[in-house]
C-alpha cells in the first residue's frame, strides 16, 4: 500500500535527514583526515626507498590498510557493530555510524595521501636534506604544501565516498538520507520521501564536488 | 680545506663501482671542477661531500673533520653549512621566491627579522630583488637557479657543491650563471665544488679540476699544474691545439690550404 504524506510532515522529514546526513558525514570526515593523513604520511616514509626506511612497520600499516580496503562497505557495517557498541554505548543512531564509517573511509583516504605524496619531486626532498632539515623539516616544508593540491583532491573523492557510506548506515539505523530511503521509500512505497532523499544526495554530491574544485584551482593556481 | 680520501663507492647489486679509490683535495676557496662523462660516477662523488650518498669506504675530511663519523644531528649541522645547487633546481613550487631562500634559515631556526634581512641580501647578491614574490612557475631556467644559488648560500655555508648546475641551462643563461658562481667565490670567499660534463664551465671559472673516467680518478690538481704537464689528459681536452680544429675543419669542408689563401 503506498502511503502519502502531507507537505508540512514531508518537509521537517526531509529536513532532518538531511542535517543527519551532514552531521554523520561531516565528523566522519573528520576523523578520516585526522586517521588517515597522518598514516598516508607514514606509509609514504616507511617505504624501502622512502625517507625513513622501516619496511617491517610499511607491511604492518600497508595490510591492516589493504583489510580495511577489501571489505566491502554493508558487510563492514554489520561487522563492526559489536566494536561501535563498545566505544559508543549504542549501535543505532547517527553518532553510532560514524564508527564504521569512518574505519570504512580511512584506510582508503590513507592510500589516497600516500599515492598524492609519491607525486612529490624527490629532488625537493632531496634539497631539503642538502640544507641540513629532518624528517618534519620533509614533511612540513615539501611533502604536505606540495601535494596539497591532490590531498584536497583526494578529500572531495573521499567525502562523496562518505556520502554514499552515510546512506548504508540507514540498513543498521543509522539515520540520515540512507535510513529515510529505506523506510519510507522501501518500505512503504513513499515516492515523494524517495525522490525527496534522491535530489538531495545528488545536489549534495555536486556541491561538494565543485567546491573542492574550486579550491584546488585556486591553490594550484598559482604555482 | 677538503680532502677525500680512498673514497670508494659500489651500489647494491654489485657490477662496476661508482667510484673506485678517490682520492683528491680541494683547497679553501677554490673553484674545483669535477669533469667526466654521464656515468663517470661524478654525481656520487659531489653527493658524498654532504652524504647524500653514503660511500662504501674512504674518509672524507672537511677541516680536518672525518664527515662519515658524525651522528645524525652532527650531520644535519654539517649540511647547513654545506650549501647544493641542482641541476633542476628542486625549489618548493608552493613557496614564492623569497620563501624558498627562506628554507635553510628556517631549518637553522634564525629568527623571522634575520631571516627577511638575510633575503634581501641574497635577492640582491643573485639579481632578483624584483622577483620576491614570484613563483617558481613564472620563473625562467635561469632565474630559477639563481634563487636555487640565494637558497644554497643563505645560511653562510663554507662550501658550494654544484650538481651540474648549469646543465639544464642554455649557452648565454649558462654564461651568466657561472658569472655570479665566479662572483660569489671573489665576494663570499665561498670554496666552490662543481661537477660537470661541459668543458667550457672549467675553461670558464675553474682554478683546479680533476677528470673522472669509470669511477676512476684519471688526474687532479691545479690547472696551472695541468696544463703545463705535456701528456695532460685535461690539457688536452682543454687545449686540443691543431688537430681538433682541423677535424673540425674538413668536416666542414674547408681544406686547410684554401683557408690560408684567403688569410
Amino acid at each position: 500500500m503506498r502511503s502519502r504524506l502531507a507537505w508540512e510532515d514531508l518537509w521537517p522529514l526531509l529536513l532532518d535527514g538531511t542535517l543527519d546526513t551532514l552531521y554523520m558525514v561531516g565528523l566522519a570526515a573528520l576523523f578520516t583526515v585526522i586517521i588517515g593523513l597522518p598514516l598516508g604520511v607514514l606509509l609514504f616514509l616507511t617505504r624501502r626507498d622512502g625517507v625513513l626506511p622501516a619496511p617491517v612497520l610499511n607491511q604492518v600499516i600497508g595490510s591492516v590498510v589493504n583489510v580495511g580496503r577489501s571489505l566491502p562497505f554493508i558487510v563492514l557495517l554489520i561487522a563492526l557493530i559489536p566494536f561501535t557498541r563498545i566505544i559508543i554505548g549504542t549501535t543505532l543512531g547517527s553518532t553510532a555510524a560514524v564508527v564504521p564509517i569512518t574505519i570504512g573511509a580511512f584506510p582508503f583516504f590513507a592510500r589516497v595521501v600516500e599515492n598524492a605524496l609519491d607525486e612529490v619531486d624527490k629532488g625537493r626532498i632531496e634539497a631539503i636534506l642538502s640544507m641540513g632539515g629532518n624528517v618534519w623539516h620533509i614533511v612540513g616544508k615539501v611533502l604536505l604544501p606540495e601535494a596539497l593540491p591532490a590531498i584536497l583532491a583526494g578529500i572531495t573523492l573521499t567525502v562523496v565516498m562518505l556520502i554514499g557510506f552515510s546512506s548504508m548506515a540507514g540498513v543498521i539505523g543509522g539515520g540520515g538520507l540512507g535510513d529515510l530511503a529505506i523506510r519510507y521509500g522501501y518500505q512503504r512505497f513513499n515516492d515523494q520521501v524517495m525522490v525527496g532523499t534522491v535530489v538531495i544526495l545528488v545536489v549534495m554530491v555536486q556541491l561538494v564536488q565543485s567546491i573542492g574544485d574550486r579550491l584546488v584551482r585556486r591553490l594550484a593556481h598559482r604555482r | 680545506m677538503i680532502t677525500v680520501e680512498r673514497l670508494s663507492k659500489v651500489y647494491a647489486g654489485g657490477g662496476q663501482p661508482a667510484l673506485d679509490d678517490v682520492s683528491l683535495t680541494v683547497p679553501d676557496g677554490a673553484i674545483y671542477g669535477i669533469l667526466g662523462r654521464s656515468g663517470a660516477g661524478k654525481s656520487t662523488l659531489i653527493r658524498c661531500l654532504n652524504l647524500l650518498e653514503r660511500p662504501t669506504s674512504g674518509r672524507i675530511l672537511m677541516q680536518g673533520v672525518d664527515i662519515t663519523t658524525l651522528n645524525n644531528r652532527e650531520l644535519r649541522t654539517h649540511r647547513q653549512r654545506t650549501g647544493m645547487v641542482f641541476q633542476h633546481f628542486n625549489l618548493i613550487h608552493a613557496r614564492n621566491v623569497a620563501d624558498n631562500i627562506a628554507v635553510p634559515l628556517e631549518i637553522a631556526g634564525q629568527p623571522r627579522e634575520v631571516r627577511q634581512k638575510r633575503i634581501i641580501e641574497l635577492l640582491e647578491l643573485v639579481g632578483l630583488s624584483d622577483k620576491a614574490q614570484a613563483f617558481p612557475s613564472q620563473l625562467s631556467g635561469g632565474q630559477k637557479q639563481r634563487v636555487g644559488i640565494a637558497r644554497a648560500l643563505a645560511a653562510h655555508p663554507d662550501v658550494l657543491l654544484c650538481d651540474e648546475a648549469t646543465s639544464a641551462l642554455d649557452s648565454e643563461t649558462t654564461a651568466s650563471v657561472l658569472a655570479l658562481l665566479m662572483d660569489i667565490n671573489r665576494k663570499l670567499g665561498v670554496t666552490i665544488v662543481l661537477i660537470t660534463h661541459q668543458l667550457e664551465v672549467v675553461k670558464a671559472i675553474c682554478d683546479h679540476a680533476a677528470l673522472l673516467e669509470n669511477g676512476k680518478l684519471v688526474e687532479s690538481g691545479s690547472l696551472s699544474e695541468l696544463l703545463a704537464t705535456p701528456y695532460s689528459r685535461l690539457r688536452q681536452a682543454l687545449l686540443p691545439g691543431d688537430a681538433a680544429e682541423q677535424a673540425f675543419l674538413r668536416r666542414i669542408g674547408v681544406s686547410g690550404r684554401v683557408l690560408c689563401e684567403v688569410a
